[in-house]
C-alpha cells in the first residue's frame, strides 16, 4: 500500500484535490511513523514550490538576532552577580560589609528612588498635575512625596509635609487617593477638592467639594471621621480632633494667591505663620502684643510685605536681633 | 484550492535556499534524498562548530517555507511570521539543536504545526467544552503520526472555510490578515464603511470558529487517547 504514495499524490492531498481513495491511501501511509520524515521533506518541497507568502527573511533574521542578543546580555548580567565558589573569610567580610553599606546607602537614598519629590521653598507656591490627572497646589515650605512606582495601580498614596490643596481626579476603576501626613493620620479621598495642612503645630484639613474620610489614631484607638464640604477638621498637637464650619472657607486656600486672610487672628499666630511660610523667625516678648488680633485680607508675597502690614495696622516697631525679628510696642520700647 | 490565495498575492518564485545553489529541477528518487541528507550533515557540522552560524543557515533555508505552512493554519501573515520566529528562538535558546533525534526538516515542521495548532485552539477553540483537556499536550517528539493527519485536516478545513466565504467577505478578510491593512484602509480601498469591514471580519471569524468545532473534538480525542 505504502508504495502507491508518490510525491504527486501527497501534493494533491495537501492541495485538497485528492480523490477519496487517494486521501485514504495517503492517510494510511501517514499513520506509519516511519514515513513522517519523508512526509516532512515533501511538505518542505511543497511549501517551497507554492509559497503562500512572500517573506522578508533578512529582516526576520535580524529581528531574531536582536532578540537573542537581548537575551544574552541579560544572562551575562545575571552571571556577573553570581558569587565565586571558593570564598575566604576575608572575602566574606568584605562582601558582607559592602552589602551592609549598599543596604544602608539604598536605605538612605530610598526616598529619591522610590518617590518623586515636589518641594517648595519659603515664600514660594507651586502648582502641578500628577500622572493620574489630579491637581495639586503646594504652599510654601512644603514637601509632597509621590511614589514613582505603582502610583497608577492600586491605591494612590502621597505623603505631605506642609500644606497643599488637592483636586483629585476620579478614576474609572474607583482607585483610592490617600494623603498621609504621619503614621497616625491620613486623609482618604472619596470626592474631590480639599486642603491639607500638616505642620508641627497641628494638622488641618478643609474640604471644599466632595467627600473625604480621615483616618487617625487617638491613643491606641484607630478612628475614622467623614467630612462634609465646607468643614474644617483640626488635629492639635495633643492628638484631639475637632470639626468646625469656618465662616469663610476661602481663607483656608487664600495662600494659593499669596493672600493672607486674618479673622481675629492673634499676632502670636501670625508669627507662627510667618515662620512656616517664609522661614522668618518673628517674636514678641510682650504678651500684650502677642494677644492682639487683626482681621482683614492682605496680599503679601514676602515676609517684609506681611510685616509691613502688621507694623502699619498695629502700630508696632521692628527690631532685628541676630536672625530674629522682634516686634515691639513703640511707646513701651525700652530704648525709645 | 489555494488559487484564490495565489491570486490574492501576486507572487514570484525566489526561494532558493543557500544550501541548494542553482535549485536543480526536482528529481525524484535517491538523488533528491541524498541531497537532502547532505544538507542535514552540513547543518549538523555547522551547529557543532558555531551554533549561531548554524542557526543562520537553518533560518535562511526554512523560514519562508515554514511561514508559508503556518499561514495555512492561522491565516495571518503577522501571526505566521511571529510563530515561526518563536520556533527558531526556542530551538536556539533551549539548545534543542544539540539533542534532536529527527532531521531538522522534521523537527521544524513538527514544531511549527504544533504551534499553529496551539494558536488556533486558543483563538478559535474557546467555545469547546473540552477546552481544559487540551492543556496537557504530549511531548512533541512523541506525537502520534495520527496528529499529522489531524493537523492536515485542520489546515485543509481552514482553507476550505475561507474559500467558501462570500466573495467580498473573503476579500476583506484576506486584506486584513495578509496585507496587514487597517480597517479604515480597507474601507477606503473598497469604498465601504468601516462598520461593514468589521462585520465582514467578524463574520469570517465566526465561520472559522464554527467550522473548526468538529476538529477540536477529533484532536482532543486523539491527544488524550494516545
Amino acid at each position: 500500500m505504502e508504495h502507491t504514495i508518490t510525491k504527486h499524490i501527497l501534493f494533491e492531498y495537501l492541495n485538497g484535490r485528492a480523490t477519496p481513495l487517494e486521501k485514504q491511501a495517503t492517510e494510511e501511509w501517514l499513520k506509519d511513523a516511519n514515513h513522517t520524515e519523508q512526509f516532512h521533506r515533501w511538505l518542505l518541497e511543497w511549501e517551497t514550490q507554492s509559497p503562500q507568502l512572500i517573506t522578508d527573511t533578512d529582516a526576520a533574521f535580524r529581528k531574531l538576532v536582536a532578540r537573542l542578543e537581548d537575551q544574552i546580555s541579560l544572562e551575562e548580567a545575571a552571571l556577573d552577580t553570581q558569587p565565586e565558589r571558593r570564598i575566604t573569610l576575608t572575602r566574606w567580610l568584605v562582601a558582607a560589609s559592602v552589602f551592609v553599606a549598599l543596604c544602608l546607602g539604598g536605605w538612605l537614598v530610598r526616598e529619591p528612588i522610590l518617590y518623586k519629590t515636589y518641594e517648595t521653598d519659603y515664600a514660594q507656591t507651586s502648582a502641578f498635575t500628577l500622572s493620574d490627572g489630579s491637581h495639586v497646589v503646594l504652599n510654601a515650605n512644603s514637601t509632597l512625596l509621590v511614589p514613582r512606582f505603582g502610583f497608577n495601580a492600586g491605591t494612590r498614596q502621597v505623603q505631605l509635609q506642609g500644606e497643599a490643596e488637592f483636586s483629585v481626579r476620579h478614576t474609572r476603576d474607583n482607585r483610592r487617593f490617600v494623603v498621609k501626613t504621619s503614621d497616625t493620620f491620613q486623609v482618604e479621598v472619596l470626592g474631590t477638592e480639599f486642603t491639607v495642612f500638616a505642620r508641627s503645630r497641628g494638622t488641618k484639613v478643609a474640604l471644599s467639594q466632595g467627600k473625604i474620610r480621615l483616618d487617625y489614631t487617638q491613643g491606641t484607638d484607630k478612628r475614622q471621621l467623614m467630612m462634609k464640604p465646607g468643614e474644617l477638621a483640626t488635629l492639635n498637637e495633643g492628638g484631639d480632633l475637632t470639626v468646625q464650619l469656618p465662616e469663610s472657607p476661602d481663607a483656608l486656600t487664600a495662600w494659593k494667591e499669596q493672600r493672607f486672610v486674618f479673622n481675629n487672628t492673634s499676632v502670636q499666630e501670625i508669627c507662627t505663620l510667618m515662620q512656616e511660610n517664609f522661614g522668618v523667625v518673628v517674636r514678641t516678648g510682650d504678651p500684650e502684643i502677642a494677644a492682639r488680633t487683626i482681621s482683614g485680607n492682605f496680599k503679601a508675597q514676602t515676609a517684609e510685605d506681611l510685616l509691613e502690614v502688621l507694623v502699619q495696622v498695629l502700630n508696632l516697631e521692628i527690631r532685628k536681633e541676630n536672625k530674629t525679628l522682634l516686634l515691639l510696642n513703640p511707646n513701651l520700647s525700652p530704648k525709645s | 484550492m489555494s488559487t484564490y490565495l495565489e491570486k490574492h498575492l501576486s507572487m514570484q518564485h525566489s526561494l532558493a535556499g543557500p544550501l541548494q545553489p542553482g535549485q536543480p529541477s526536482p528529481q525524484p528518487g535517491m538523488e533528491d534524498k541524498s541531497r537532502q541528507f547532505d544538507a542535514e550533515v552540513l547543518l549538523k557540522a555547522t551547529f557543532e562548530q558555531d551554533a549561531r552560524k548554524g542557526l543562520e543557515l537553518l533560518f535562511r533555508k526554512y523560514y519562508a517555507p515554514l511561514c508559508s505552512h503556518a499561514v495555512r493554519f492561522v491565516y495571518s501573515r503577522q501571526i505566521a511570521e511571529d510563530l515561526v520566529s518563536e520556533v527558531f528562538y526556542q530551538f536556539y535558546k533551549t539548545e534543542a539543536y544539540r539533542h534532536i533525534t529527527t532531521s531538522y526538516t522534521s523537527y521544524l515542521f513538527r514544531s511549527v504545526r504544533n504551534e499553529a495548532f496551539t494558536y488556533l485552539r486558543r483563538e478559535f477553540g474557546k467555545t469547546s467544552t473540552l477546552d481544559s483537556g487540551y492543556d496537557n499536550q504530549p511531548d512533541h517528539q512523541q506525537l502520534s503520526p495520527d496528529a499529522e493527519i489531524q493537523y492536515n485536516h485542520l489546515f485543509l478545513k481552514v482553507n476550505e472555510t475561507i474559500a467558501l466565504l462570500p466573495h467580498q467577505c473573503q476579500r476583506v478578510f484576506l486584506m486584513s490578515r495578509f496585507d496587514n491593512k487597517k480597517y479604515h484602509e480597507i474601507a477606503a480601498e473598497l469604498r465601504i464603511s468601516s462598520k461593514t469591514v468589521e462585520v465582514h471580519i467578524s463574520k469570517a471569524l465566526r465561520h472559522l470558529r464554527d467550522a473548526l468545532k468538529g476538529e477540536w473534538i477529533a484532536l482532543f480525542l486523539l491527544l488524550v487517547t494516545y
